[in-house]
């Protein structure tokens, strides 16, 4: 890295300012001759420096385009956002758009799922490092690429040298994912959003690449978000989890208690069906009946209730609200209890 | 109390779903669309018009008319007057009777020369895109052949080797122009098609070969074809039109048709420029309309986003 | 699970799927090939689920669709109760595909979007002429669409009304419609919603249940095979590296690459994930097209020793001591059982990985799709 930022005091976290506040997102796509679509519905989570926070749900729950929305990469046509996000004392989201483009790959980036169609197949990988660098830092060429042969190197890319030149057709997927996050990092962002990065990897890539996102984290101080679908994903590398559905947050907690004490009927059903390596084999699996397309508005009921085994009348009736004790919040008219697990 | 209101939920989508198929769900998008109403009611104001024309014409097209003929000097022709909408042609006849008439000539030329094309294009996409290797290689080297000459060159070459040009002669000529993009697209369509996934189900059901390029492959992959049919004819009505303006169709100087009209209204276009006027801004018109609705098709055949 | 009989349905022999790879402008000269499939022999035995399992590349799409003769062996036999399958062409391949059926991964592609369910359900029973009239028949395509769980107003419907989880239940439907023996599941729930994929699975495993049906399923997703099969087999660049009874796979991973998929599989739940023990395998995986010398594992092998992995490719064998049925295709397994030798860092190979070298034969790593452009 070009400025190995000394990893945060874990003590000082808790009480410093969230690096990220992101409050009452709310994101609706609007196509001509249909209905509006909220994509986002009132999404609010902090993000302290150097923290791992996750964010999870299935297709559809509105995690990319929560990403999406922060780093201010949504279309200006047909796309409307509102709420606020907090970044250093500034709303980004009412920042101009040439003074957003200061600030992403300075302050926050980006690693985007599919490395293939995210880097730009007709230049060289290492010219998309060094133009990071160039863009933000001011360095001159020489001093770029060296940069950049470092940065290749510490992502674990073998003979970083002669990869400079490399096209991204001929490297794997792994390296493409690495190389990507070599120029998401190139500037030591204080704030790295990882949307999917593994899901178009094969799963013992996808270790090597999870493994070194770890550590880059821990290297740099960076603060990351991840976005996944993939829970066992989460278990390993989040200390927050954030479970979205229908475009809202339902439950947030931190993850040893997510996962041993769900409250969440959603969460609690979702962690239920999955398939484990350690799961009693050969059982049906409790499946959360219907599909995320079975859900309601939550403007005046529950999202989830149609497919809700705990659903009472009131949750076709009344939204619930979330509602925050003992460090978990929780949007649900009946969760499960706590003793429950 | 969820369980039975998302049955009853369920209940009722089906109720009123009957099953719209992509191609009913297109035709919806259509009918939305401005451009295609705009697009349909050109070509059926046309259509209309040719079918109905010699009932809608006042009067015949080869007919001279004294009235109009004692009017004719050099360098005047009676222009619109009682009678006569649009006034009198270079030879007395009736000018609206002839605009009117000459609707059904370039109809036919363009519909069958369409149509031609389409037909052997399809057979021979077909077959290049089903069979592949050699038959693909062979078919689609002659297509290459007959795509790199300009279509309007191509037309005129073929037109001229006739013994005697007619109509039938501009309606091969304009037909053949068409053959290779019918068949480099269906073919495209078809070798896409036969790597899907569901191509493989039928072949793994046990579905004999042919049924399934035919039930199959073909219907999925007809789509842009149509779309380009449409845009065919408009090109097919001008390549026609320009055959008959250079001479290359019926030789009788007598025929209404609007682009031997626009032809013989070269020499008077400063005695009575309307006689070129219209013919012209009737062809146009009317390729117009099947733009607009094979652009309006081609964009409710496969809007992007949708599945 | 009920247990299997001890009959065998598929007998596969030595199977190998070789795609040769073409360049040239005028005439596609042959430059090298893609070895997808490399000598694979297994059997399942009628009633029985067999998982295989493996990351991209490692050719068990290949091995299914060969199975299915979708693609055509290059060697090998295909035994489908006594029949050779890679032996038959024409009709007689045509009226023998009803026995055997698949199930394919994208339910988005999988289904004709311009046929109605209905259409596409008596598509395989009118191929194979097993109407019985047009009221038997409607009885029966109420049958299958119930038994998948749809309703029967589904049968007037397109594709495209229909969510992915239903439209793979569509696809289980099509392949049930021909009364088929063995069902091969390619992925079939890898592109659904999670919280979807669990009804798939247990539609499958009550269907095998009430129907008496031989699964074949493939998958990338160690826990969901584990879940479905009665056996497991795992791939590693067109062959079979260890196979065993599933639980005992999970327990006892005898090779050094289960080893390492296992450890690799994120586990939802956090204790574990932070006192798990990972073995990271360093670099790519080799292309298919240039596979190394003797053990294909060999180039990233924590266990790799200096003799006979890189020229002997190992058979699948039992181990002493080891109950039958589970067998592994590595020189050294007893010892790295025992303990007497332990794993080691490996360097990513810098020879073979030959990225800006010019040359007929692409040797970018990647799956078969990848490489032959498709």
């Amino acid at each position: 890295m070009t400025a190995v930022r000394r990893a945060e005091d874990p003590r000082s976290r808790a009480t410093a300012e969230p690096l990220l506040s992101v409050r009452d997102l709310r994101v609706t796509f609007h196509r001509k001759g249909e209905p509006d679509t909220v994509a986002v519905d009132g999404v609010s989570f902090d993000v302290a420096p150097g923290q791992v926070v996750g964010l999870v749900g299935e297709s559809g729950c509105g995690k990319s385009v929560t990403s999406m929305a922060i780093m201010r990469l949504l279309p200006d046509r047909g796309v409307r956002v509102s709420g606020s996000v907090l970044m250093d004392g500034t709303d980004l989201l009412t920042l101009p758009e040439a003074q957003m483009r200061e600030r992403r790959g300075r302050d926050l980036s980006m690693v985007f799922q599919d490395p293939l169609t995210s880097l730009n197949p007709v230049i060289p990988v290492g010219l998309q490092i060094t133009e990071v660098l160039r863009r933000h830092q001011g360095m001159g060429k020489e001093a770029a690429r060296k940069a950049a042969v470092e940065l290749l190197d510490r992502v674990g890319i073998p003979d970083p040298r002669r990869r400079l030149e490399a096209y991204p057709h001929q490297m794997s997927g792994g390296m493409r994912q690495r190389a990507l996050i070599a120029i998401a990092l190139a500037c030591s962002p204080r704030l790295l959003i990882a949307d999917e990065p593994t899901t178009a990897l094969d799963v013992t890539i996808q270790a090597q690449i999870l493994e070194l996102l770890r550590e880059l984290v821990r290297e740099t101080g960076a603060a990351l978000v991840m976005i996944t679908h993939d829970l066992g994903v989460v278990a390993g590398l989040c200390e927050t989890v954030n479970v979205l559905y229908a475009g809202r947050i339902v439950e947030r907690a931190q993850r040893h208690r997510l996962f041993t004490t769900p409250r969440h009927p959603y969460t609690h059903g979702l962690l239920r069906s999955i398939p484990r390596l350690d799961s009693p084999q050969g059982e049906e699996l409790p499946a959360i009946r219907g599909s995320v397309a079975d859900n309601v508005p939550w403007d005046h009921a529950c999202a989830f209730a149609p497919r809700c085994p705990r659903s009472l009348d009131r949750c076709l009736e009344i939204t619930p609200e979330a509602e925050t004790t003992g460090g978990r919040l929780l949007r649900c008219h009946n969760p499960v209890p706590a003793s429950a697990e | 109390m969820t369980t039975t209101w998302l049955e009853r939920r369920r209940s009722r989508i089906d109720d009123l779903a009957g099953g719209r198929s992509l191609g009913a769900e297109a035709f919806r998008r259509l009918c939305r669309e401005p451009a295609a109403i705009i697009g349909a009611i050109i070509i059926a104001v046309f259509v209309v018009v040719a079918a109905f024309a010699p009932w809608i014409a006042p009067h015949s097209a080869t007919e001279a008319f004294p009235q109009l003929q004692e009017n004719l000097r050099p360098g005047s022709i009676p222009g619109p007057q009682e009678g006569f909408p649009l006034g009198s042609d270079q030879l007395g006849r009736d000018f609206l009777s002839r605009m009117i008439l000459a609707s059904q000539q370039t109809l036919l030329v363009g519909v069958f020369a369409t149509l031609i094309g389409l037909a052997v294009g399809v057979v021979i996409g077909t077959i290049a895109g089903a069979f592949g290797g050699w038959v693909d290689t062979l078919l689609m080297r002659i297509t290459d052949v007959l795509l790199a000459i300009p279509s309007l060159l191509l037309a005129i070459s073929v037109a001229a080797l006739a013994a005697s040009p007619s109509q039938t002669t501009v309606i091969i000529a304009v037909a053949i122009v068409s053959v290779p993009i019918f068949a480099r697209l269906l073919r495209g369509s078809m070798l896409a098609q036969r790597n899907s996934d569901y191509v493989v189900a039928a072949t793994a059901l046990g579905v004999k070969r042919p049924a399934v390029v035919l039930r199959h492959m073909l219907p999925n992959a007809i789509g842009p074809v149509i779309v380009q049919a449409t845009l065919t004819l408009a090109t097919a009505i001008l390549d026609a039109a320009a055959l008959s303006f250079l001479g290359l169709g019926d030789a009788d100087p007598g025929r209404a048709e609007w682009g031997l009209m626009l032809a013989q209204a070269q020499t008077y276009l400063d005695v009575r420029p309307a006689l070129a006027f219209y013919p012209a801004l009737a062809i146009i018109a009317v390729a117009l309309g099947f733009t607009l609705l094979g652009e309006s098709l081609r964009e409710a055949i496969d809007p992007k986003g949708r599945r | 699970m009920a247990e299997p009989s001890n009959d065998v349905l598929l007998d596969v022999r030595d199977l190998a799927v070789h795609f040769p790879i073409k360049r040239g402008l005028v005439l596609d000269r042959t430059v090298g090939y893609v070895y997808a499939v490399d000598g694979v022999s297994l059997q399942i035995r009628r009633g029985e689920t067999y998982g295989l399992v493996g990351e991209s590349g490692c050719g068990k799409s290949t091995l299914g669709r060969a199975i299915l003769r979708l693609v055509d062996p290059t060697a090998g036999t295909v035994e489908f109760d006594g029949v050779d399958v890679a032996q038959l062409s024409g009709e007689r391949l045509r009226t023998m595909r009803r026995r055997f059926q698949m199930v394919f991964q994208d339910p988005m592609s999988s289904l004709d979007p311009r046929q109605s369910v209905e259409s596409l359900l008596r598509e395989g029973i009118n191929a194979h002429g097993l109407s019985r009239g047009p009221e038997a028949d409607a009885a029966r395509l109420r049958e299958l669409v119930e038994s998948v769980g749809l309703p029967a107003s589904a049968l007037r419907r397109y594709p495209h009304e229909f969510s992915g989880g239903q439209r793979q239940r569509i696809g289980i439907a099509r392949a049930l419609s021909v009364e088929p023996d063995l069902i091969v599941a390619d992925e079939p729930v890898s592109a659904l919603d999670v919280s979807v994929q669990a009804q798939v699975l247990n539609l499958l495993g009550r269907l095998q249940a009430e129907l008496g049906l031989t699964y074949l399923v493939i998958a990338h997703d160690l826990a969901v095979v584990r879940h479905v099969s009665d056996r497991v087999g795992v791939m590693y660049l067109g062959g079979i590296v260890e196979e065993a009874p599933s639980q005992a796979l999970y327990d006892d991973p005898q090779h050094p690459y289960t080893k390492a998929l296992l450890s690799a599989v994120p586990v939802p739940d956090p204790e574990l994930e932070d006192q798990r023990e990972r073995i990271l395998l360093t670099g790519d995986l080799p292309s298919p097209a240039a596979p190394p010398s003797g053990c294909r594992f060999h180039t990233r092998c924590p266990w790799r020793q200096p003799t006979r992995c890189a020229d002997e490719r190992p058979q699948l064998r039992v181990l002493e001591g080891v109950p039958e049925g589970h067998r592994v295709a590595c020189h050294w397994a007893e010892e790295i059982r025992s303990g007497a030798l332990q794993p080691h860092r490996v360097e990513p190979a810098t020879v073979a990985d030959d990225v800006l070298g010019p040359g007929a034969v692409p040797e970018q790593p990647g799956s078969v799709t990848e490489i032959l452009g498709r």
